[in-house]
């Protein structure tokens, strides 16, 4: 049923496509064609985790399988570890006693953090602040679960030498750079926001497809369907972080497409439209020429993104044949 | 060639130039002896005697001359005979007096002696005494041979003779310096002597020649005292070397036809398919042939010679050694020996085996075995005028009474004879006994060899005799090729008795043709025993001599001096000379009858070295070449399966013929092989000494025989064909003009370079094998936790060296394909592997290591063929390569040059850097695991006040040297250091735990530290004997609370944690940390800073 299937996620991904950059409402096409995108993205990635974990001898699939996927794109490998850690300090903060205060501070943190990756991710953070009372055992040795990854360095070999924790600047370096660039505009954007929008756009920023909606999620996603064991529910809230990531480089993509098809229209359009109005005083009306996202954008994004690299085009070629590309994962 | 001139234009003087070159640097060695070359050395000095000598117009005596060393294996005395045929020569004055007498066209020229080693003949001789003449035209041939050889590398700069030759420079040089000053000398003016002996000597018209004193007829004769004094040295080892050696490399100079071996080549075969025919009629008569074989031996030996026959397959010794242990086993039975009695071995042998054989005929021979009993028998002695019985004749036998097989014949007959004589009615036992004994002495005679014992002297004599009979004969027959080839084998098996290399079973041929030949074969045949005995020299002299028909002098002595050389085996190469020599007697005799001297004059033949040696040299194999040739056209027909002439230097093909000899059980007739390997040892026996195997140039067995039958000959020789696998060893001729030092350390196309990514890689490798190293250890650690572990079971971890192979030196010449298939696989599969290494693959199945290389294979050859592509598009636009490039490598998914620096920085570079972080960390980790009780730098007192027994340790063992951990082998004693060798870690580590823990409590608990103290928590009683200032707020707190918690005893939600002020008093600033880059973003280009 058509209304059931938009209407699931509608606004999540509203939410979702305003915090990254789109001020206007898209139009319910757009976010129907979005959420087909995702689901279909889901899917894919299940699929995929599935193999993986097959070809590993393992049962069920894994965090490492996700992480495998999208190896390739190191800040959003980053981010994710970041995200699963402060999972693990909202858990740890929940069996705290001192549930409230420090765990709802942690909380927004975390949740401001998970959809950010707040600047704070790794001094700020786990455990209170570096001053805290030896007295608050407990949060001070949160532990920061770290995420091993098997096709790193350490692991080629058969014995790890104990976690130190300070050697991964350099590799954050450049993961950062792409988050970085995010929360400049985040910054940007919010710069004039009042309290009232600030407040708005942080509760657009927590949305979330799985948060505390998992069992709505698995139904959506159909995962019964694609795999025998139950995933868990790590792998939720990652396919959660990753959909929003999903989400995001569509609707950026998009609004580029907007840009150069409003480019176009205007070198190709009328001359008097030129005329526009640089300055914004108070009482201008709305921004008729602002237009929300469109269907049609998204779906060129969408192409754009499916763009098979030469690099997976390569060996077939002087070959001939058909060619089958997969869906390639955004 | 101007060079050429020197010896072109045949002046004395230049020649002159030439030999004195050849003296200095000693290349004389195979063309003369040390004797003529002890007067070229004196005429050396002087020019005018130079002139003279190469004109042939000089006299020459030798005092008192010394015999020449033997050719490698002969005695000479052709020198003394020479000399003495040659010698009719008047009587010169004193050998002592140093006078030099010259007459017109000729110049004396003494030489002292030494010694005399002849035996002396008669001193009113004609100069026997201690003056011998050379004959001059022979010597200034052999001289002018001598020097024009050298001018053949000038002809033919490709003929490898380096070391022979002579520097041309040095006498052009010295010729310009000779033409300036007068030519002509004060000629020493000599005195002139014996006039009448010039005459004989002058061999030519007088040839003015370029001197004065050659006008110097009879009549003016200066005296000019020229004393010139030399002693003619006896030859030390070191002069037959390189004589030998000298010899050996111009071997392949003589010019000879196979034609000329076709005589001995039939002998070969005659011999060779009797012998065939023999073995199989062995089948029939079994007893008879293996008896007759074995000469004298046979009658003991009978049962292992049958034995052998037999199993004459399974036997693993070749012929020749067979014949060595048999002849080794009749020697040593050889009680009979005598030197005195020729012959006396092998007839007594028989004879007393018959003996025996009869005496233990127990069922007949009883009667006969002593003498008759006058008391048997009354009237015996005057019915029988010869009594005999056996042991009459084992006395006779023993009392060396026989001297012929005809003489114990007729006593064993006698004495059945007798019997039959006396005891006349036929019915009488003793008749039969006779009869029969008679019967089986009938079939044991044909054992005995038919041996006639002659003493020394009367076997020369007899043999001399026996020369001319044959000489005479073979002069009357000249039709009869067999007849020849018979009497030739009968000389020549005379001569080899004893068996010849190469002949299968020739030996069992032999004996048979000898019993079957005529007494005189016989006695040959005996002499040459004794030749293999003794070392009279002047006896075989004769004795060889006068076998052979033809005077060929050197042959004889060839054979018997190889025989005297060898006595133990024996006659190991003797036949084959003789073969061959056979054949060229009988080349000569056919060819040359009418001399009757085989063609060459003795003395000719005599001074040649080269053709003597050329001849014993080369004669077994000359033969066996043709022989094996001969097989090539049997029957008229080409045989195509005959075994190939080719001479097969590759090692693979010569294992692939003994394979296919070990699978057929027939060998093949590796003539050509044999002769090889025989020159390849004796070339190298004879090189060793003299020169550095590297010299190419002597490395004689390369070449063909001759190169006009050589199959490969007229086929251009192909630049760098390969010799063997391995080319350090015998490196063949044709590698000589390949630098190959140069192709040895120039790498390949194959290797990598020593700077560039590659190395980059292999540091990594290198890296994680270290690293793994470590893991190992760690790993066996742990496991020593967990349970005890004998250190056999503990597996060290030993990675092999990464290294590169280079393709071998052949395949490195420039000729060589360079995009050979396999080749260039095998070396994408190599850069492949370095790939999947360095992402930390240990090994691979191998089909995945090929599918990756096929993969790695095909985007290589897409990208080419883009770039192919894309060039010829751009072909008329003035495209720049590096755009073509780019475009390549983005349209093959190859990424930017940037991202390809990229992956050089990141993903090779830093990956490096992380293996060494990696590697230093599993080392502490590993170090902290070895020394749990805390590192090295952690040396308090308190480990020592624990009275923990952390630093106690047994250290005997090592003392002992026993690993009995196997710690040493893990490599972790350096590591352990304090616990090498002693209590296993896994316990000490408990022990050190829990005694550190302990101690540390203790110890804590030593210490005394002041506590706060305690204070009572105020309560409404106590708040009031506070002090009045903070009594209200004290009960303004009781009030809600009946106790007022202080410090620790405030529950823990409400303690008011604040940071309480550090002792400076100070309250601490924010913390300065440098800010970390990663917060900072990179301001990107289309900023716009409001």
């Amino acid at each position: 049923m058509a209304e059931k299937d938009k209407y699931k996620y509608r606004i999540e991904i509203q939410q979702m496509m305003f915090v990254i950059g789109e001020t206007n409402d898209p139009p319910t096409e757009t976010t129907s064609l979005v959420e087909d995108i995702v689901r279909s993205q889901v899917i894919e990635m299940l699929l995929q985790a599935t193999i993986l974990a097959q070809k590993r001898g393992a049962r069920s699939m894994a965090t490492e399988d996700f992480i495998f996927l999208i190896r390739h794109d190191a800040a959003k490998v980053s981010r994710l570890k970041t995200y699963l850690t402060w999972k693990d300090v909202r858990k740890n903060a929940k069996d705290q006693e001192a549930g409230g205060l420090e765990g709802t501070d942690i909380l927004e943190n975390g949740g401001a953090g998970a959809e950010g990756a707040a600047p704070g991710g790794a001094p700020g953070g786990p455990g209170a602040p570096p001053n805290a009372p030896p007295g608050q055992a407990p949060l001070a040795t949160a532990k920061r679960s770290k995420v091993k990854l098997p096709w790193e360095l350490q692991f080629m070999f058969s014995e790890q030498p104990l976690q130190d924790g300070d050697d991964e600047e350099d590799d954050e370096a450049e993961a950062n750079s792409a988050t970085i660039e995010r929360l400049k505009t985040a910054d940007e954007r919010t710069k004039d926001m009042t309290r009232e929008e600030y407040v708005h756009w942080s509760e657009c920023r927590q949305a979330s497809f799985t948060y505390r909606k998992a069992k709505r999620f698995r139904d959506w996603a159909g995962i019964g369907a694609l795999t025998d064991t139950r995933p868990h529910d790590d792998i939720i809230d990652i396919l959660g972080f990753l959909t929003f990531e999903i989400i995001a480089s569509i609707t950026e993509e998009a609004l580029k497409v907007k840009e150069e098809q409003e480019e176009v229209e205007r070198s190709n359009g009328d001359q008097p439209r030129k005329k526009q109005k640089m300055s914004h005083s108070l009482f201008d009306g709305p921004d008729e020429e602002a237009r929300p996202i469109l269907a049609c954008h998204v779906q060129e994004a969408y192409r754009r993104l499916q763009h098979t690299s030469a690099k997976q085009k390569s060996l077939r070629r002087y070959r001939g044949g058909l060619v089958k590309v997969k869906t390639t994962l955004i | 060639m101007t060079s050429l001139n020197v010896w072109a234009s045949g002046r004395s003087r230049d020649l002159l130039a030439v030999a004195r070159e050849i003296e200095a640097k000693d290349l004389w060695r195979g063309f003369l002896t040390i004797q003529e070359h002890q007067v070229v050395q004196k005429v050396l000095e002087n020019d005018a005697m130079w002139d003279n000598l190469v004109e042939g117009k000089l006299s020459i005596f030798v005092d008192n001359p010394l015999p020449d060393p033997p050719l490698g294996f002969r005695q000479e005395q052709e020198n003394a005979a020479n000399n003495n045929l040659d010698g009719a020569r008047p009587e010169t004055p004193t050998p002592s007096t140093p006078v030099v007498s010259t007459s017109s066209s000729s110049t004396h020229l003494h030489l002292k002696h030494l010694q005399m080693n002849q035996p002396s003949p008669t001193p009113s001789n004609e100069g026997f005494q201690k003056t011998v003449s050379l004959d001059c035209v022979a010597l200034a041939f052999k001289v002018r041979h001598m020097i024009f050889d050298k001018s053949v590398p000038l002809l033919y700069p490709n003929i490898k003779g380096g070391d022979l030759e002579v520097d041309i420079e040095d006498i052009l040089a010295e010729r310009k310096k000779e033409e300036t000053p007068a030519q002509i000398k004060a000629a020493p003016v000599r005195e002139e002597e014996d006039d009448y002996d010039f005459d004989d000597e002058d061999e030519g018209p007088k040839t003015d020649g370029n001197n004065n004193k050659d006008q110097h007829t009879d009549g003016s004769s200066v005296a000019l005292v020229d004393s010139v004094s030399v002693e003619d040295r006896p030859a030390t080892s070191d002069d037959i070397q390189k004589r030998d050696s000298a010899l050996l490399a111009r071997i392949w100079q003589r010019y000879h036809l196979f034609e000329n071996d076709s005589e001995a080549m039939d002998s070969y075969l005659a011999e060779e398919g009797s012998q065939e025919s023999e073995n199989t009629g062995e089948t029939n008569t079994q007893e008879e042939p293996t008896k007759a074989n074995f000469g004298a031996a046979n009658l003991s030996l009978k049962n292992l010679l049958a034995t052998i026959e037999s199993k004459r397959d399974k036997l693993s010794l070749t012929d020749t050694q067979l014949r060595k242990l048999i002849l080794d086993v009749r020697k040593n039975r050889s009680k009979w020996a005598n030197e005195e009695r020729v012959g006396q071995e092998d007839l007594y042998e028989a004879a007393e085996k018959v003996v025996l054989e009869l005496r233990g005929y127990t069922e007949h021979s009883t009667a006969f075995l002593n003498k008759v009993n006058k008391r048997d028998a009354p009237n015996y002695f005057s019915v029988i005028k010869e009594p005999m019985d056996l042991n009459t004749v084992m006395k006779k036998l023993k009392n060396l009474q026989y001297d012929s097989k005809k003489d114990f014949v007729n006593d064993l007959m006698l004495i059945w004879q007798n019997c039959l004589t006396y005891n006349t009615n036929p019915k009488h036992f003793l008749r039969a006994h006779a009869i029969a004994m008679q019967k089986k002495t009938l079939t044991l005679i044909p054992l005995i060899p038919d041996i006639t014992i002659k003493t020394r002297a009367e076997a020369d004599a007899e043999e001399a005799a026996q020369a001319q009979e044959a000489k005479e004969e073979e002069e009357k027959e000249q039709g009869g090729a067999k007849a020849r080839t018979g009497m030739s084998i009968g000389k020549t098996v005379g001569k080899g008795q004893k068996g010849g290399k190469g002949q299968k079973g020739g030996r069992k041929r032999k004996i048979e043709e000898v019993d079957e030949d005529a007494k005189d074969a016989d006695d040959s045949d005996i002499k040459v025993e004794d030749v293999s005995m003794d070392v009279d020299v002047d006896g075989n002299n004769k004795t060889s001599d006068d076998i052979k028909p033809d005077t060929n002098n050197n042959d004889i002595k060839t054979e018997t001096k190889e025989a005297t050389e060898e006595p133990e085996s024996a006659n190991v190469s003797a036949l084959v000379p003789a073969g061959h020599t056979g054949a060229k007697e009988l080349t000569a005799s056919a060819e040359n009858n009418d001399y009757g001297v085989g063609g060459d004059s003795d003395d000719d033949s005599d001074n040649d070295l080269e053709e003597q040696f050329w001849t014993e040299y080369t004669g077994r194999k000359r033969t066996l070449i043709s022989v094996q040739r001969s097989r090539l056209f049997k029957d008229n027909k080409i045989q195509a399966d005959a075994d190939a002439t080719v001479i097969s230097k590759s090692k693979g093909f010569r294992d692939f013929l003994s394979a296919e000899a070990a699978v057929r059980g027939v060998g093949p007739h590796m003539e050509f092989e044999e002769f090889q390997e025989d020159l390849l040892e004796e070339a190298a026996e004879v090189n060793d000494s003299t020169q550095p195997k590297a010299d190419a140039p002597l490395n004689i067995p390369r070449r063909p025989f001759l190169l006009e039958y050589d199959p490969q000959a007229g086929l251009p020789e192909l630049p760098w064909a390969i010799s063997c696998d391995n080319p350090d060893e015998g490196i063949d001729d044709t590698w000589s003009h390949v630098d190959i030092e140069c192709l040895k350390n120039t790498p390949s196309r194959y290797v990598a370079p020593a700077k560039g990514l590659v190395s980059k890689i292999d540091h990594n490798l290198n890296e994680m094998q270290k690293i793994r190293k470590i893991c190992s250890k760690i790993s066996i650690i742990r496991q020593m936790q967990q349970q005890y572990l004998h250190s056999s079971q503990i597996k060290a971890y030993n990675p092999p060296k990464i290294t590169d192979f280079d393709v071998d030196i052949e395949s490195r010449l420039p000729n060589r394909d360079e995009y050979d298939k396999e080749v260039c696989e095998a070396s994408l599969k190599r850069a492949a592997s370095r790939i999947a290494m360095h992402s930390g693959f240990e090994s691979t199945e191998s089909f995945a290591i090929n599918a990756l290389t096929e993969i790695a294979g095909d985007f290589l050859s897409n990208l080419g063929r883009s770039m192919v592509a894309y060039t010829q598009h751009f072909k008329n636009t003035n495209t720049s390569k590096e755009t073509i490039l780019k475009e390549t490598l983005e349209e093959s998914g190859a990424g930017s040059i940037e991202g390809l620096s990229a992956y050089i920085r990141d993903d090779v570079e830093r990956h490096g850097h992380k293996l060494v972080d990696l590697k230093n960390n599993l080392g502490s980790f590993l170090g902290d695991l070895l020394r749990p009780g805390g590192g090295q730098g952690e040396m308090t007192d308190q480990q020592f006040k624990d009275n923990s027994e952390q630093f106690v340790n047994g250290d005997f063992s090592e003392a002992i040297g026993d690993d009995f951990f196997g710690f040493k082998e893990l490599g972790l004693d350096k590591e352990l250091g304090l616990l090498t060798s002693t209590v296993p870690l896994h316990l000490l580590q408990g022990r050190l735990n829990g005694a550190f823990n302990r101690d540390n409590v203790e110890s804590v608990g030593t210490v005394e530290e002041l506590e706060a103290p305690e204070y009572d928590p105020i309560d409404r009683e106590s708040a009031d004997s506070q002090i009045g200032l903070i009594r209200p707020f004290l009960h303004g707190k009781l009030e809600v609370a009946d106790v007022i918690p202080e410090g620790e005893q405030v529950p823990v939600k409400q303690r008011n944690v604040r940071s309480k002020l550090p002792p400076s008093g100070k309250i601490p600033g924010p913390k300065k940390r440098p800010a970390s880059k990663m917060f900072w973003r990179k301001p990107s280009d289309n900023e716009v800073f409001a």
